[in-house]
């Protein structure tokens, strides 16, 4: 195919200047501000001492001790067990308050026990003056607590090398005696972090995070006066913009034109080879959601049963740190196929011309690379938890963040996948993009696909022997601002898109949704991403800007959900006057579905534990387990099986399209995902942190309390919800992507029933819309929208 | 009386109210002719009532939507309720659970009932309807 020759002049922004440089100044403003916290972690996160000795002047741990104890840690995977300094899995203990807890029992007992106060009083001194000498990196702790580090190895040495496992974890998951010590060094550190005052304030690190009174721990002035200014922001924030715009309508929706829309059957649209590979996309997407599902029923399994699988014992093959790292992984991969896949069968709807050579080739080969990710990542964890690779494991097994568990190797391997995603959109895309301004929708798609590798690439920022605060500052770039901002970003772009290319929307109303999307996740979302570091060692400003901007990201979540109802009715007026049926209903449904769990799963479930009081007390709960699988699920996951029906429509031929399968997952998802957050999560969630507030937060986060009768109760109710999620959920979308598979639509029998175009382009490709004005003589708008 | 007991009843009350509401909220008017939420554009843009809608636009399924999620709601309400009756059945706590679990069972038909019926445009509109439509649009649209 001939490269589209450079038109004259470019199509001339469809959207006022205010919008972009408003768009521009809000972006620069909130990244410089991330950059300002980025920096203030590297310069004001807890000090790893060199050494760390007893006051007789005895070696009781190093440096090296902690930063190899953090590399224990991780390549064990046991940020996927339990948790340190709050972030990580639920199941098995958060480390920092463990290791404060029993260190502060012990040093108690050593200077008289419960029943004396000054005892008591000397404990809290112990751990709360801070003998750190910055000069020589020497810190100097108390004789008693000292010898609590040696009880605390062999505690450790004891529960993480259990022969009987019974804990989640494999048996004799750590027996190595110096790696017992480095991982007690790395519990010790953060446990120290955690207690001793921050010099010049009257607050440790972590801003006195956990709550401990054995060592005085508790709420700061910070975290009470923030969360109160969360809520004003919050409420005022709200009410602010929906006057706004309730006065002033600057989305435009009254000023809609009038348009006649006739929908084509989807058989008579004519598929690129590229468009035709999708369909393995979107099969691999389903079968990844399934094994995704499966892994995630066997780790909830372990929180009902701890004992036992039924009577197999799972943990020697599949221990629940394996289980969870596959699960919270898969999310992000099978998501991130259906998002890749409908990006490449977009395009040539937004070209409407058919692909350059060798597309087709170029998308298989990124699927294929995609499987080598999926499979080497899981392989790779797994022979890590196991305990094999050796000095690879980083590399190719367990890196160990949660959420970037997969090696370094697979990462990067995915980032360059992501990278050669974005040059097969560039090259379908360039011919129209020469045409275009680069504030309209072509480009902002090809801009928010491009930021997508950008973005994901910090990640590889992470150091398995960096300080946790600052690999902390990384994960999130990955774990927040990509997931949370800069899909949203994309997703937004792609729904606007495909209701423009619907011709339901107008552009230039879709294009002023996307700046809004830009100028309100850049005031509250970019700053926001500060809401994961209240407690990691970050100073009390990070938690501040944290705790006000990402009240802020409620705001759009709430404003866009409303008017997306409007979107969506406007359709509406559309539609009926179209004398064929909208082919696309379910796809829409699963559009409305993400506007719910928008609402309800981010914004309502994720504001519960967003204010630093309450995420004090909450953090590694199963409150966050409810905000996490209602929005990650709930938005993202309905938003890739949208995309997926939405392109299935196509890919299966109309003997075989059935929908009653997709109606079924449609209401099975729904119906699952509800009954999981309202059985299950959330009122678990509501207990265990009334636990922790009423008992502490040691006790709320103790296996004795996750395995109690009422506990267990409410997690073997869920069975019912996850049998209708995956059974009724999953199975039809798989079914339904492999007849996506099966094909069926020949190209000829696609070209055959491809009327030639309005204006005798008979090799320009059919949208499945018509879009024409009423009145005789005027441009079509389905001209405009192709640039024409 | 537990504090497991009182929780499991306040919560199941509290999903029941839940699921009403998200009930309600879902069954405000979705049309694009007589919601109210259109008016405005309706007033800048009239234009008649189609006679015959060829089918549903998805957004008619948004109300069967809150309705599902508020009867999966109302039915944990139910069983949370049902199981920690199991549990717990002393005289005073058979009740509590009891009169939670009666409330949801009654709040649960008429949402699923709710949640099952076809939306509105999936049905043809008779002439009458559609001249009611269309009166009820002016009406609230101000023209």
């Amino acid at each position: 195919m001939e490269a589209p020759s450079a038109p004259a002049t470019r199509r001339h922004p469809l959207i006022g200047k205010g919008w972009v440089q408003a768009a521009a100044l809000i972006s620069i403003c909130g990244f410089f501000v991330l950059v300002l916290m980025g920096f203030q972690a590297y310069r004001q996160g807890p000090p790893v001492p060199q050494r760390v000795v007893a006051e007789s002047g005895q070696l009781v741990f190093d440096e090296d001790d902690v930063r190899t104890g953090q590399e224990v840690f991780l390549r064990n995977g046991l940020m996927q067990y339990g948790s340190i300094f709050g972030h990580g899995a639920y199941l098995g203990p958060d480390f920092t308050a463990d290791y404060l807890r029993r260190s502060a029992l012990a040093v108690r007992d050593s200077y008289g026990g419960p029943a004396s106060d000054t005892a008591a009083q000397r404990t809290r001194r112990d751990f709360k003056t801070n003998r750190y000498d910055p000069d020589t990196g020497t810190l100097t702790i108390s004789a008693a607590q000292a010898a609590a580090f040696e009880t605390l190895v062999a505690h450790y040495g004891r529960t993480l090398g259990d022969p009987a496992g019974k804990t989640g974890l494999r048996p004799n998951a750590i027996t190595d005696p110096t790696q017992l010590r480095q991982l007690t060094a790395y519990f010790a550190w953060s446990a120290w972090s955690a207690s001793t005052q921050r010099p010049g304030t009257n607050h440790s690190y972590t801003n006195n995070w956990p709550s401990e009174p054995l060592v005085g721990n508790r709420p700061t002035g910070d975290t009470v006066v923030w969360s109160v200014l969360s809520l004003i922001a919050l409420l005022g924030g709200t009410g602010a913009l929906f006057a706004a715009f309730g006065r002033w309508n600057w989305l435009g929706w009254h000023g809609r034109e009038q348009h006649e829309l006739r929908f084509r059957d989807p058989l008579t649209v004519r598929l690129t080879g590229a468009q035709r590979a999708t369909a393995w996309f979107f099969f691999t997407m389903a079968a990844l959601f399934l094994v995704q599902a499966l892994v995630g029923a066997a780790a909830e399994h372990y929180r009902a049963d701890l004992t036992s699988f039924f009577g197999i014992p799972l943990e020697r093959w599949l221990p629940y740190n394996l289980v969870r790292t596959w699960h919270v992984q898969l999310a992000l991969l099978w998501v991130s196929t259906s998002f890749l896949a409908a990006g490449i069968f977009l395009v040539p709807m937004i070209t409407r011309r058919p692909d350059p050579k060798g597309q087709a080739v170029l998308a298989y080969a990124l699927l294929g690379a995609l499987a080598v990710v999926v499979v080497g990542s899981m392989a790779g964890e797994a022979i890590g938890i196991h305990g094999g690779l050796s000095g690879a494991w980083h590399w190719l097994g367990m890196q160990g963040f949660e959420y970037l568990d997969l090696g370094k190797f697979w990462q990067i391997l995915l980032t360059t996948g992501m990278v050669f995603w974005v040059a097969i959109l560039w090259r379908g895309l360039r011919g129209r993009l020469a045409a275009e301004s680069r504030a309209n929708m072509p480009w902002m798609f090809f801009f928010a696909a491009l930021a997508l590798p950008l973005v994901y690439a910090t990640g590889l920022m992470t150091d398995q022997r960096d300080d946790f605060v600052i690999t902390d500052f990384w994960r999130f770039m990955v774990v927040h601002l990509w997931v949370e901002d800069f899909l949203e970003l994309f997703t937004t772009v792609m729904v606007a898109y495909v209701f423009v290319l619907l011709g339901v929307v107008r552009e230039r109303i879709a294009l002023t949704v996307i700046f809004l999307d830009i100028v309100l996740y850049s005031a509250g979302g970019v700053i926001g991403t500060a809401h994961h570091w209240y407690f990691s060692g970050a100073p009390a400003q990070t938690l501040a800007l944290g705790a006000f901007f990402s009240a802020f990201e409620v705001i759009p979540l709430t404003f866009l959900t409303v008017e997306a109802w409007s979107f969506i009715r406007l359709g509406a007026r559309q539609e009926a006057r179209s004398a064929s049926a909208f082919p696309h209903r379910w796809a829409v449904m699963f559009l409305v579905a993400v506007g719910f769990w928008n609402f309800l799963g981010a914004g309502v479930f994720g504001f519960l534990i967003n204010l630093p009081i309450v995420s004090y007390y909450e953090i590694g709960t199963a409150l966050t387990a409810n905000h996490g699988h209602a929005a990650m699920m709930g938005v993202y996951g309905m938003l890739a099986i949208g995309f997926a029906v939405f392109a299935l429509r196509y890919l299966v031929p109309e003997k075989r399209w059935n929908d009653n399968l997709v109606r079924i997952s449609f209401w099975s998802l729904n119906a699952g995902l509800a009954w999981m957050a309202f059985v299950t999560l959330l009122p678990l969630g509501i207990i265990q942190l009334y636990h922790s507030v009423d008992a502490g937060y040691f006790e709320a986060r103790s296996l004795e309390f996750l395995t109690n009768d009422t506990n267990t109760l409410f997690e073997w109710l869920r069975l019912p919800g996850d049998v209708v999620f995956i059974v009724g959920g999953v199975l039809p979308l798989l079914w339904l992507a492999f007849h996506g598979l099966r094909g069926g639509r020949t190209r000829a029998a696609g070209s055959a029933a491809v009327p030639a175009s309005r204006d005798g382009e008979g090799a320009d490709l059919m949208l499945f819309t018509e879009v024409e004005r009423p009145e005789p003589g005027e441009a079509t708008a389905a001209g405009e929208l192709s640039g024409r | 009386m537990p504090f497991e007991v009182i929780f499991t009843a306040g919560y199941s009350l509290l999903l029941t109210a839940g699921a009403i509401g998200l009930h309600r909220l879902g069954h405000r008017d979705p049309s694009p002719w007589t919601s109210r939420m259109l008016a405005g554009y309706r007033a800048q843009h009239p234009g008649p009532v189609p006679d015959s809608p060829p089918g549903a636009f998805p957004h008619h399924d948004s109300g069967r939507l809150h309705s599902a999620v508020g009867a999966v709601a109302c039915l944990a309400a139910l069983m949370v309720a049902a199981a920690q009756l199991v549990r717990h059945h002393r005289p005073g706590e058979a009740i509590l659970l009891g009169a939670c679990a009666a409330v949801a069972a009654a709040a649960l038909p008429p949402l699923l009932r709710a949640a099952r019926s076809r939306p509105a445009g999936d049905r043809a509109r008779s002439p009458g309807r559609i001249a009611r439509q269309r009166d009820d649009g002016a009406i609230r649209s101000g023209r």
